[in-house]
């Protein structure tokens, strides 16, 4: 991940300034479409391959103008020769780029396979040089190599020359994806290894007389058109159709993309990684073949410096080093511009005699060149796509701001109406109290927001808040995804910036322009995902920004081991400072980050969903803490989605809807029903939709006696056809390790699975998922999604191959599977402007999930393991999963439901099991269902009778 | 037996890199007398310490998950301006030598304004300036080899207290320091911080382009320092001066048991003792008189071997944190 740069940073915030023109495009009307804009136009321009082409162009001609000679004969010949080898090398490179690795070895490919051919085929060498090689008397003599007179002797040799690149890279793909070591050092090592071998297998002697076979595939023309130009437009064409057209070129972009989400959806990660090697070695055989052969030699020290070229070739034609992107006619531009500019500078340095050296300095420019390129070229895909690739966590709510979708138009006719003004018109609703109100009169707000207002991409996502905060006070704010929370809440960090309103600290004006200047003003933002390091110590953790030091350079580390020891007991926590972090549970890491906040002598503390990965046993020891901090005078502000929560801590309650301020009350005046209403604008009669259907009999899912080691044991039960199955367990129990070991993500010790009565076998996810199981896990964006693909490609992610004829080679029947696509996402109601372009990243959570599931539903499997599908997605978006996952069991799936939320499991559930500390506990039907035998068996409390 | 086993297996993964090298030394110590001996410890030490202060530069690159490929070609180009200030300008020694560690630091803090200010990848970078870097010094020397003053060889053979040879003490001092540095600072702790999770360290308000910048700085610093301590020793500069050095510096730094994916890594004693390790390997492969082309082929067979080791126990610590979580 990188960090944002000064100028991107800078062409963000012009972006948000000229909001005005962002509006217009977004409410366009057919008529405004038509418009020519040529900024729109050279941005789209500059975002094609061809960008690069015409710029390859461009510098041609004008090379021509200055000196003819350029456009020459001899010059073009010289030039084309030199493109088909690096062509072949970069298309290589770039199935290993877009799988997310490196091939650093092609160049030592090169050498071994050129030596290789040489001996192999040799018609003469001289005895005197060659006799201490290691293969003279084995694959070379005086009569030269073993396959020179052989009729048909050069075919085989060339083929035994392909097949060893293949074999290297084989092996280098087998030591990526099965021994799982970096890409980078296993073929900076094989690289330094062939290289070597290539020189001791001719002791640094190249080998002449080549046979003439080779010799014509690099200088032999048919017609006027060369071979080799030939040859590697068929592998280029070849190569497209690979990527483009069949499912292993969506396989590839997919790991690229992620491998562990491409892991679960069926896809056999390792053999496509390998794959991808062995082709990048195969084609670096083929580059040696061609290179040979215009040099008329086999050479140990072949391809020494074409490191760069390739590399350079693909960087400048925007083939992507952090993988899933490229395209064949990238790689095509890219070895086009740069064989252009390697041309030019040596026929200028020879023509002018300007010093060689120069063409390696311009060269090392125009890659840097290339890469701002493509730096400026992201930034620009990202305005149009409405995320930043690669940074993460852009605020949440702007992630579905961006509303041109019905969801967007709903939206907006609501605003039209007055429906979401300030404080809503309700006639049930009792009178908002005053947002300045304070708990106590004696102490003064000491933070208050005045009209503050924030828009994204031109897409308001903030408008005029007002709300005020006291000492000695806990403030409840809920919403919907969307709702403008976190937005709020950046602001107040200082990770965003207002565009209108004031910001009032005990008083005085409070504008931070980071989150420095808002620790130094002692606001503490305690995220969802915690800013903490595992690889450092609980201490190291606590003062990473303000350690105490001897002599203002040194870290006093007594010191500093008293201070931690001193905050972690404030909280409660007996805990080595000293020891590293990622050795405590998520509760204690919560912890450790409330005791940096008070650390740095913070008087405001932000809590954004601090409860989503602790246990109940966690959850109520940092409520303690928090009721802790309110009664030494501090001021908190709690988000959570979790509304009995906010309801059982807050003092006050503010309600957030479409960036507006909606509702603020005490907590005394609410209840969870309240705060529904006023989060979605209606009612919410029912919460869990009910089921037309009854479970019918037979078993689909059958676990017997499945155990793991540390996970855990002895777990049978069995799904029926129809049935919602429920599995309820407190963090920790065991519950998502459970459903891994069914899908085969993780090796059991014991037991078996059968799915309709087959025994599942060998585990591995791609034959649970062939065998009809699907498993949506708890985390979306690390295990599920293809976060920067559209939501078409996601949702054909697990079922390629029923849209292929003949296997992942088989070309993928595209239209057909658009079709289905289309059908799937119009069925669960998936929001996106754009199905088949918006990256789902930029989706809502609640519509994220729906891609997830919708993946599955195209493969149609029998059983569905749903972990916590309803996590971290809003009231309304539940609502709908709920009615998916009950339309999955009318049409006869098994569905296991894990959740960590009683209510769910009670509303939608047929039966319920529970797990505790890795044993099934309990198993209750749905006429026994009652919250507290549910908690008490998830505690691992005996029941009494 | 078997629980004896399970317990020691994990022990032998954990010093993996000791034994080894204790392995090493024993087989090369049974094969000539002569390994075995203090002055041929000091010599491997020696030859060890140019590449050593290389490496320490390049641990502190790749603690913050980024990668330096420039140092070979940063080395060769202080070194020619050392060179040249030393015969053309004629400037004293000192003079000469700041001159050399200006050209390196200016040289990292290229590469630390193109990877933290524009934003691009580290590799691309540092390729780019691998590249043009060597083009730029070929230039200078029109691809010539550079001699130097025998002043410059004498700090190569001194001794201090007449013991300690001079490029140990200076590469000894260098991995102190960037010790302290790493373990006692601030800085050096958010240098950690920023490798393992660049986000999050700016959201705790950490300067996190400061510290990337300062790692690329600092490498830069280091590699011209370690260019010119192998100057002490060769005596002159050929154009071929430092290439591949950024391999051998990140193998070094790897086998230590630094990852390439940042946040995680020592330079006491890890990246000193990948260094040693590969010194003692290759003097040890020279004294055993093996072929000079399978010498080439050894030493990435064990390198493979030790990356591969550290793969399996990573894998091996996987599955143990889960039932940490459970306890």
């Amino acid at each position: 991940m990188r960090e944002t740069s000064g100028w991107r940073g800078l062409l963000r915030r012009r972006a948000s300034a000229s909001s005005e023109t962002q509006v217009t495009i977004v409410s366009r009307s057919p008529a405004q479409k038509k418009t020519f804009r040529p900024a729109r136009w050279i941005g789209r321009w500059m975002l094609s391959d061809f960008f690069i082409l015409g710029l390859a162009a461009v510098y041609f001609l004008v090379l021509c103008g200055i000196d003819p000679r350029m456009a020459g004969g001899r010059n073009i010949a010289n030039l084309a020769s030199s493109a088909w080898p690096l062509l072949a090398l970069v298309l290589g490179q770039m199935f290993v780029l877009i799988t997310g690795g490196i091939d650093l070895s092609q160049t030592s490919i090169m050498a071994l396979t050129s030596v290789l051919g040489g001996i192999l085929m040799t018609s003469s060498v001289q005895p005197e040089i060659f006799a201490e090689t290691p293969l003279w008397g084995v694959l070379l003599t005086e009569e030269g190599g073993i396959l020179a007179g052989l009729p048909g002797g050069a075919p085989i040799g060339l083929l035994a020359m392909v097949a060893a690149g293949a074999a290297v890279g084989l092996l280098n793909g087998l030591a990526v994806a099965k021994l799982r070591m970096p890409p980078f050092l296993v073929t900076l090592l094989s690289m330094m290894f062939f290289s070597g071998l290539a020189l001791y297998l001719t002791q640094s002697e190249n080998i002449r007389r080549l046979p003439d076979a080779w010799i014509a595939l690099g200088k032999g023309q048919v017609g006027s058109v060369p071979l080799a130009l030939l040859l590697v437009a068929g592998l280029a064409l070849a190569a497209h159709v690979l990527l483009q057209h069949t499912v292993l070129g969506r396989w590839l972009y997919a790991v690229g993309k992620n491998p562990r989400a491409a892991r679960i959806s069926g896809i056999p990660v390792d053999r496509v990684v390998i794959a991808a090697y062995a082709f990048s070695g195969l084609m670096a055989a083929i580059a040696s073949i061609l290179y040979s052969a215009r040099l008329e030699g086999g050479r140990p020290t072949l391809g020494e410096d074409k490191l760069l070229d390739i590399i350079g070739a693909a960087v400048i034609g925007g083939i992507s080093l952090f993988g899933g992107k490229g395209r064949v006619s990238s790689a095509v531009c890219g070895v086009a511009f740069f064989v252009l500019l390697a041309n030019s500078l040596d026929m200028m340095s020879h023509w002018y005699k300007l010093p060689y050296f120069t063409v390696n300095v311009v060269k090392g420019s125009v890659i840097l060149l290339a890469a701002l390129l493509d730096v400026g070229r992201t930034w620009l895909r990202m305005r149009g796509g409405g995320s930043p690739r690669r940074e993460k966590r852009l605020p949440a709510d702007a992630e579905t701001r961006p509303s041109t979708g019905p969801d967007g138009l709903r939206r907006a006719a609501r605003v039209m109406a007055g429906e979401s003004s300030l404080r809503p018109p309700r006639r049930d609703d009792p009178p908002a109290a005053a947002p300045s109100m304070a708990r106590d009169p004696s102490s003064p707000a000491v933070l208050e927001f005045r009209g503050t207002g924030k828009s994204y991409f031109g897409v308001p996502v903030l408008r005029g808040i007002d709300l005020s905060l006291a000492r000695g006070e806990i403030l409840g704010l809920v919403g919907e995804n969307g709702a403008g929370k976190t937005t709020l809440m950046n602001i107040l960090g200082g990770v965003a910036r207002p565009d209108e309103g004031t910001m009032r600290l005990d008083g005085e004006i409070y504008s931070p322009r980071g989150p420095h200047d808002a620790r130094r003003a002692g606001v503490a933002f305690i995220h969802q995902e915690l800013n903490l390091f595992g690889n450092l110590s609980i201490a190291d953790n606590l003062f990473i920004d303000g350690f105490p030091r001897r002599a203002g350079l040194l870290i006093d580390r007594r010191a500093a081991r008293r201070r931690a020891a001193a905050l972690l007991g404030e909280l409660g926590l007996d805990l080595d400072p000293d020891m590293r972090l990622d050795r405590l549970a998520p509760g204690e890491q919560q912890l450790v980050e409330v005791a940096r906040a008070l650390g740095q002598g913070a008087g405001l503390i932000i809590f954004d969903e601090p409860t989503t990965s602790l246990t109940s046993r966690e959850t109520a020891k940092l409520f303690d803490v928090i009721r802790k901090l309110r009664d030494e005078r501090k001021a908190v502000i709690y988000i959570s989605h979790v509304l009995d929560d906010v309801l059982r801590l807050a003092d006050r309650v503010a309600v957030l809807r479409d960036g507006a301020l909606v509702d603020v009350a005490p907590r005394e005046q609410l209840t969870a029903g309240r705060l529904i209403s006023c989060m979605v604008g209606r009612e919410i009669s029912d919460l869990h939709p009910r089921r037309s259907t009854r479970p019918s009999p037979d078993v689909v899912l059958e676990v017997s006696d499945l155990g793991r080691e540390g996970a855990v044991e002895d777990i049978g039960f069995a799904l029926r056809r129809g049935e919602v199955l429920g599995l309820f367990g407190l963090m920790g129990s065991g519950r998502t390790e459970l459903a891994r070991l069914i899908f085969g993500l993780d090796a059991r010790d014991s037991g078996s699975v059968r799915v309709r009565g087959e025994p599942l076998g060998r585990l591995d996810p791609r034959r649970a998922v062939r065998k009809g199981l699907a498993l949506v896990t708890e985390n979306r964006r690390d295990e599920g999604l293809l976060p920067d693909a559209s939501a078409s490609d996601n949702l054909a992610l697990a079922a390629l191959e029923r849209f292929a004829r003949r296997g992942p080679g088989g070309f993928v029947n595209r239209s057909a599977l658009a079709r289905a696509v289309e059908g799937t996402a119009r069925a669960l109601q998936i929001r996106s402007r754009d199905l088949r372009r918006q990256p789902v990243q930029t989706l809502s959570g609640g519509n994220q999930q729906k891609v997830v599931i919708g993946k599955w539903l195209l493969a149609s499997p029998s059983v569905f393991l749903l972990d916590e599908p309803t996590r971290g997605i809003d009231v309304g978006a539940r609502y709908e999963v709920y009615s998916i996952i009950n339309r999955l069991a009318e049409k006869g799936a098994g569905v296991l439901f894990i959740s960590s939320e009683i209510e769910e499991l009670i509303g939608m559930c047929d039966r319920i099991l529970v797990l505790h500390e890795g044993r099934m506990r309990a198993e209750l039907p749905r006429d026994a269902f009652d919250p507290e035998r549910i908690l008490a068996a998830a505690f691992g409390w005996k029941e009494e009778r | 037996m078997r629980t004896a086993l399970r317990k020691l297996f994990p022990l032998v993964m954990r010093h993996s890199s000791w034994i080894l090298l204790a392995v090493i030394i024993a087989a090369f110590s049974l094969h000539s007398s002569r390994f075995f001996e203090w002055e041929s410890a000091l010599n491997i030490a020696k030859q060890a310490s140019y590449l050593g202060i290389v490496a320490t530069g390049m641990t502190l690159v790749l603690l913050t998950a980024g990668i330096d490929l420039s140092v070979g070609s940063n080395m060769y180009l202080s070194a020619v301006v050392g060179g040249w200030l030393l015969s053309e300008a004629g400037a004293p020694l000192p003079a000469a030598l700041a001159g050399c560690l200006g050209v390196g630091l200016l040289f990292g803090l290229f590469n630390a304004v193109a990877v933290t200010r524009l934003g691009i990848l580290p590799f691309v970078v540092t390729l780019a300036t691998l590249v043009a870097g060597r083009g730029l010094g070929l230039w200078i020397t029109q691809s010539q080899p550079v001699s130097f003053p025998d002043a410059v060889l004498e700090i190569g053979s001194a001794r201090l207290f007449g013991a300690l040879p001079l490029p140990i003490a200076i590469f000894a001092l260098v991995a102190m320091a960037a010790h302290v540095f790493l373990t006692r600072t601030q800085t050096g702790r958010q240098l950690y911080a920023v490798g393992r999770d660049l986000e999050a360290a700016r959201r705790a308000g950490i300067p996190t382009r400061r510290i990337r910048a300062l790692a690329y700085v600092a490498c830069g610093g280091l590699a011209a320092l370690g260019g010119f301590i192998a100057v002490a020793q060769y005596g002159n500069v050929n154009a071929g001066f430092g290439k591949n050095c950024e391999l051998s510096a990140i193998t070094a730094a790897v086998l230590g048991g630094t990852s390439l994916f940042g946040g995680t890594g020592s330079v006491l004693p890890g990246t000193v003792l990948g260094v040693i390790l590969i010194q003692a390997v290759t003097t040890g492969l020279v004294s055993a008189r093996i072929d000079l082309y399978l010498q080439d082929l050894i030493l990435p067979a064990i390198i493979f071997a030790i990356v591969l080791l550290d793969s399996i126990r990573a894998r091996l610590r996987g599955p143990s944190r889960t039932l940490r979580r459970r306890a």
